[in-house]
């Protein structure tokens, strides 16, 4: 079995062109995870990308601007990614600890937002947790090594 | 995201190349709707090219698919990746930007 790949960013400003970086490495994280399945990838690429995006869309500097850790775990069975807002507030400052914010609800047809938490969701389990002057968000999302065609793009 | 226009007789083909994100989305908002205050009603985006979609991108072409339809027109896609796909499916917005397998069949039975 593969070892896991783990794949670590720190220090990346809240702002829109973060998401190429993050892009980088998640294409850096699987030339390394050869053995992670192509639908696998995919969902786990949009999930995080999602992630990151409402962070940089939603995340409230307190006092100064917020700035974004990640790490990015591909192991033999599952994916795991940690998404870490620094010096952000709350992002559920009224909800009982451990809820994500937000519903899952997905937004009505001809909306242009609102979608970005639902189909995070649908793609992955997703945890919220606020520490101190942060907010992580952590994914999770088992993989399916054994169908066929595993491992090809 | 590299985005460029070709006109034919009966559409205006907009094809975006590369990643169709919060950074790329008004970008492709601001093409389609020069297009639009130009004159074109009938719009195919060609997503051949656009290796990843996010839901800032879909946002952008339902918006444009908005205005389209405000001017009297309308709005299709063609050539759909699998990523960009799998958004439009896990959102139903399959539903409403109807994949085309090409961009000269979008408008073909209009």
């Amino acid at each position: 079995m593969p070892e896991p790949i783990l794949l670590c960013a720190d220090r990346l400003p809240a702002e829109p062109g973060t998401l190429e970086t993050v892009h980088d490495h998640l294409e850096d994280l699987w030339a390394a995870a050869g053995h992670v399945p192509a639908l696998d990838r995919m969902a786990f690429d949009t999930a995080v990308i999602e992630t990151v995006g409402n962070t940089i869309r939603h995340g409230v500097g307190d006092p100064g601007p917020v700035e974004l850790g990640m790490e990015l775990v591909a192991s033999p069975a599952e994916l795991r990614a940690t998404i870490v807002e620094f010096g952000a507030a709350s992002a559920a400052p009224n909800a009982p600890l451990g809820t994500v914010p937000c519903g899952g609800v997905m937004a009505d047809a001809l909306a242009e937002s609102g979608r970005g938490l639902a189909l995070i969701r649908a793609l992955v389990s997703l945890d919220f947790e606020r520490d101190g002057a942060t907010n992580v968000w952590r994914l999770y999302r088992p993989t399916h090594a054994t169908e066929p065609g595993h491992g090809t793009d | 995201m590299q985005v460029t226009v070709e006109r034919h007789d009966t559409y205006t083909e907009v094809r975006g190349e590369g990643r169709l994100n919060m950074a790329a989305a008004p970008k492709l908002k601001d093409v389609i709707s020069s297009e639009i205050s130009a004159g074109s009603r009938q719009i195919v985006v060609d997503l051949s090219a656009t290796e990843f979609m996010d839901s800032s991108g879909l946002g952008a072409l339902i918006g444009c698919l908005k205005m389209a339809r405000q001017a009297g027109g309308d709005l299709r896609i063609s050539q759909v990746p699998p990523q960009v796909l799998m958004v439009l499916q896990l959102t139903s917005m399959d539903r409403v930007l109807t994949p085309y397998p090409d961009s000269a069949s979008a408008f073909s039975r209009a």
